[in-house]
């Protein structure tokens, strides 16, 4: 059996705004510290809901000028989560890199920018915002874990 | 960070994935390690097929000590101090979460598929409910 020496060089950590979230937060900073690995946090926020309806007068198309307003709360909002998750790492004597990703879809952006910037770990909460929390794992984190390709550590 | 990591297989090829993730993990961070291997018992309802389930049960119990020792065995060659556990349950994912308990665990590390279970599609059934039901972290390996 080949046992590699070499463990994680960059660790991607996934962050909702949830407590879950930042007990993942948490606990992949110190794990990133043990190991000497590099640190990513990423806040994915989702696009606004455009509903054309069905046919009816029931569609709802935002306005350009509702989407600049969406937009910028959601790039208030993860800028608050990463801000956090900043201090929180400087506090372990750690530098994140810090990436929102706007209008996204939150596990194929996750799986995306472990993919492209070379993380060899994510870590997750087991839920995030949503879900039924002692039945099922959460929906995000189900779909980063059936894809695969990254090893995924779960934090409850 | 973690002390003490259980690291279960079933004896198949990706499970040993998990094996060698985990034991790399376990080297790297000084931990110890914990194999276990849950041995689910055939239930035979009519009686007919008393003597091949026997047989099964033997064969699966030897494969058990086989695949722990290898493991052990390895764990040895990386430096790490490791201890095994054959068990035998119905729900492994219970007996897996009791051992974590069991012996102070702090991370459960396995890989996302077992023997069972349509690959290319989703998780294994397995890990699915240790992620499910285990208080500790668990680290899913590809």
């Amino acid at each position: 059996m080949n046992v590699s020496p070499k463990m994680y060089t960059r660790i991607l950590l996934s962050t909702d705004g949830s407590d879950v979230a930042r007990n993942g937060i948490k606990h992949g900073i110190a794990l990133a510290k043990a190991l000497k690995a590099k640190v990513t946090v990423i806040a994915v926020t989702e696009s606004l809901p455009i509903d054309y309806g069905s046919g009816h007068a029931s569609g709802w198309i935002p306005s350009q000028q509702e989407i600049d307003s969406f937009d910028a709360a959601c790039k208030e909002r993860a800028g608050k989560l990463l801000d956090e998750a900043r201090a929180m790492a400087e506090q372990a004597g750690l530098s994140a890199e810090l990436l929102h990703v706007p209008n996204a879809h939150p596990a194929t952006a996750i799986i995306e920018t472990a993919k492209s910037g070379g993380c060899d770990l994510i870590v997750m909460g087991s839920h995030g915002r949503r879900g039924l929390k002692k039945l099922f794992l959460g929906s995000q984190t189900s779909e980063v874990l059936a894809d695969g390709s990254v090893p995924v550590l779960v934090v409850h | 960070m973690y002390r003490h990591i259980l690291i279960p297989t079933d004896g198949s090829q990706l499970a040993e994935r998990g094996v060698a993730h985990g034991l790399a993990l376990a080297k790297s961070l000084g931990a110890t390690v914990s194999f276990i291997f849950v041995v689910e018992p055939f239930s035979e309802v009519s009686g007919r097929f008393l003597e091949a389930v026997a047989t099964y049960a033997e064969l699966r119990k030897e494969q058990a000590a086989s695949v722990l020792d290898g493991a052990a065995k390895a764990a040895r060659t990386a430096g790490v101090s490791c201890e095994t556990i054959q068990a035998e349950s119905g729900q492994p994912h219970q007996a897996i979460i009791a051992a974590a308990t069991d012996k102070g665990c702090d991370l459960i590390v396995m890989s996302s598929h077992g023997r069972s279970g349509l690959a290319a599609l989703l998780i294994g059934s397995v890990t699915n409910k240790v992620l499910t039901h285990a208080k500790t972290p668990v680290l899913v390996c590809p």
